[in-house]
């Protein structure tokens, strides 16, 4: 029968500096611990219980995590032993960061960090990652990913609370190297010689909630941090490849109307108007229209030079009386100014009139134009104009509108998603706000 | 919850293209008329255009 496993008692210590309580959760692992009470660094490892430091009790930093707090973290159970503050300085602004120190008798240490609302979990690396380059940006290759360099920083230790399993210092100093490859990242920490690689992957405060069982809420996550995954991860890509299928509907689409449109000429004569008072209108032949409910169009075509003229159009239905009112302006101007020669209008323009049914038709046209009104106006001279109607001609304007509609949702997404990546790479080495800095990271240790 | 699909957007926005193509969505502004007097081909300054911002129908001259 298996014995049931017993929970790990904490060691207790008197502190000696001023005789308070510490309690070693770390055991033998421990080398350095905190009493709370005066904050002394001690070495627990020796007899007389060596004082490492003393420092500012001013600098004491609440931890969200309180240490002793156990939880079922990544599927083994593990308890928070030390708490640290790290801060790093850039272009004068300090950036702090939590480190939680979680401890398993059977798994070891990990560790869980925290800024602005971000966390990670964190493992020393069994191995040793290489370099390597991507585009601009050296990096490292580890465990079959690729990590591109982040920020290369000093790192200094502002105040610890627990116990660690090194002789931890305040005012420790570091050089950090981070490398993201999101949800993941990799540190390089330089210290005395010796290099220390560690492995983050991004998790959420409520995982970390749930998992130690904390009250409250944790704390809101602002901007984005260096190796959060992004939402829009995959995302541009996706909705580009569905673009190209639903372009492709949409072209064979526009084919099949097209080439599908018969576009058959069925009437077609050429008439002068002069702007003589009277009665302007007439009515063409009648012209026969196929079977079906298909488009009509009418197009105009006039010799007009440096003025305009309206026509009034009814498509009318011989038998049934059924008829069709609209109507056309067309006016072409040109001329030659300071800056050189224009024009506008256009001397031609068409109507397409939608499901006209099968049946014998004729148009009524009344054009209309400037008729001279005073002896300083010249009197218009006419003009010349071709009526053409077509039967079921293709029309392709609701393609065009179509089209930035179908296109839209990618490019927003792909907007969305550098939007994202840019605000990663605001506060990285490789910003675009940054100067001559970024080349800082780029020179160390290859 | 997702709210927004885009291959479902896509394919509704090619519906409603292809149904306005099949069904004739016109740029054209026009006035569809019942019942054109039958005189009009005769005497076509009988009828004025409907077309317009004001009804125009003046039942002949």
């Amino acid at each position: 029968m298996a014995a049931t496993p017993q929970p790990v008692r904490a060691r207790s210590l008197s502190c000696p500096n001023c005789g308070g309580l510490i309690e070693l959760r770390g055991f033998e692992h421990s080398r350095s611990a905190v009493c709370v009470q005066c904050c002394t660094i001690i070495d627990p490892s020796t007899p007389e219980l060596t004082i490492l430091q003393k420092f500012d009790q001013k600098l004491r930093v609440r931890p969200l995590i309180p240490l002793g707090t156990r939880g079922n973290w990544q599927g083994a159970p593990y308890e928070a032993i030390g708490f640290q503050v790290r801060c790093i300085n850039v272009d004068g602004v300090e950036y702090c960061w939590h480190e939680y120190l979680l401890f398993n008798p059977y798994k070891g240490f990990r560790y869980l960090t925290q800024y602005d609302g971000h966390w990670n979990d964190v493992q020393t690396v069994r191995g040793l990652p290489t370099f390597t380059r991507v585009g601009d940006h050296k990096a490292v290759e580890f465990a079959g990913l690729t990590y591109k360099h982040f920020q290369n920083a000093e790192a200094a230790t502002k105040f610890v609370m627990g116990e660690f399993p090194w002789a931890v210092r305040v005012g420790e100093r570091n050089i950090v190297d981070d490398y993201v490859a999101p949800p993941y990242s990799i540190s390089a920490e330089m210290a005395d010689g010796e290099i220390n690689w560690s492995r983050g992957e991004y998790v959420t405060g409520t995982q970390i909630w749930q998992a130690f069982k904390l009250n409250n809420a944790p704390p809101a996550a602002h901007g984005v941090y260096s190796n959060q995954p992004s939402p829009y991860a995959g995302k541009p890509g996706r909705a580009w490849r569905t673009a190209l299928l639903l372009l492709c509907v949409w072209a064979a689409m526009l084919f099949f109307f097209v080439i599908g449109a018969s576009n058959r000429e069925v009437f077609s004569a050429n008439h002068h108007f002069s702007p003589t008072p009277g009665e302007q209108s007439f009515v063409t032949p009648v012209f026969e229209l196929g079977s079906g409910a298909k488009n009509v169009e009418v197009e105009l075509k006039t010799d007009l030079d440096n003025n305009w003229a309206y026509f009034n159009l009814a498509l009318i239905n011989e038998s049934t009386g059924q008829g069709y009112d609209f109507g056309r302006e067309v006016s072409y101007y040109h001329g030659v100014d300071s800056d050189g020669s224009w024009s506008e209008g256009s001397r031609s323009d068409s109507a397409t009139i939608p499901r006209v049914p099968g049946g014998r038709y004729y148009l009524r046209i009344e054009p209309e134009m400037e008729t001279p009104t005073s002896g300083f106006s010249q009197a218009p001279r006419g003009f010349n104009y071709t009526v053409a109607v077509r039967r079921d001609v293709p029309t392709t304007w609701l393609f065009w509108i179509v089209l930035p509609f179908l296109i839209v949702p990618p490019i927003i997404t792909s907007i969305r998603a550098a939007a994202f990546e840019g605000q990663r790479w605001m506060e990285s080495d490789y910003s675009s706000t940054e100067s001559d800095d970024s080349s800082t990271g780029d020179d160390d240790d290859e | 919850m997702k709210l927004f699909s885009y291959p479902v957007y896509g394919l509704l926005l090619l519906g409603a293209l292809a149904a306005g193509q099949w069904y004739g969505l016109s740029a054209t502004s026009y006035t569809e008329v019942k019942n054109v007097p039958k005189s009009v081909r005769e005497n076509p300054g009988v009828y004025r255009s409907h077309y317009g911002w004001l009804p125009r129908w003046f039942g002949g001259k």
